[in-house]
């Protein structure tokens, strides 16, 4: 019987608005479009992420007079291989560790 | 390989800054206030969380700004009703209201959302000490 089909579409409407519930027929639309989102939002995510990380970063060298974008230079002329991600943690839970790659990237490349 | 870390609203202690206008630029001092503001200079900044700081500005009537913007700068402002369009120059409005000067310029610098309101009630101006 259809039931079984319908059963699947609401268990994954749960928490919507209105009839979007409830109803198969309302719910089956709202589900799709919800599927497509998660879809597009895993790719998205990604991004987002690494957006997040670029700010704190940029945030925590500027703190010792380094931006983002000069201190990514450095990186990028040198032999650390040391990510965004990882950069980002480092600076809130180890921030003098951060600030010692800061500096010695510094102490590399004094700006010319 | 570690999570990263999204930090709560309620565990966020705002900090409270006071700076002199004196002298200082219109524009540039602005940027750095709707940056405090925000809180955008911790390491922890996340987009979508309140974790601004309070900024109180003193002596803003003596605040600046270069070339011949004292006499050319315009401040509008509009009441919808047909006609009422009203224009000032920087030195007029400096004259009669200097606080309107910063509060507009960092409104304008800050985010124009539900945050970006919350963070301008945390700005305080005041034109002189």
């Amino acid at each position: 019987m259809a039931s079984k089909k319908h059963k699947k579409i609401i268990k994954l409407a749960k928490g919507y608005r209105g009839r979007a519930n409830r109803c198969y027929s309302v719910a089956y639309h709202r589900v799709l479009k919800a599927q497509q989102y998660a879809y597009r939002d895993r790719k998205v995510k990604k991004r987002e992420m690494r957006k997040l990380w670029i700010l704190r970063v940029n945030a925590a060298s500027r703190m010792y007079g380094v931006p983002y974008s000069n201190l990514i230079n450095m990186m990028a002329n040198s032999r650390v291989q040391l990510d965004r991600k990882v950069l980002a943690d480092m600076a809130i839970t180890e921030p003098l560790s951060f600030r010692s790659v800061v500096e010695v990237m510094k102490s590399i490349f004094p700006k010319a | 390989i570690t999570k990263t870390i999204f930090p709560k609203a309620e565990h966020h202690v705002p900090k409270c800054f006071v700076i002199n206008a004196e002298g200082k630029t219109l524009g540039r001092l602005a940027t750095t206030v709707s940056k405090l503001l925000r809180g955008k200079e911790n390491s922890f900044y996340t987009p979508g969380i309140d974790q601004g700081n309070f900024v109180v500005i003193t002596n803003a009537k003596k605040i600046k700004v270069s070339g011949k913007k004292e006499q050319q700068k315009l401040y509008y402002r509009n009441s919808q009703r047909p006609g009422n369009l009203k224009v000032e120059t920087f030195s007029d409005l400096k004259n009669r209201l200097p606080i309107r000067i910063l509060e507009e310029a960092i409104w304008g610098m800050l985010p124009k959302n539900v945050l970006g309101r919350k963070y301008y009630k945390r700005l305080f101006v005041y034109s002189s000490t």
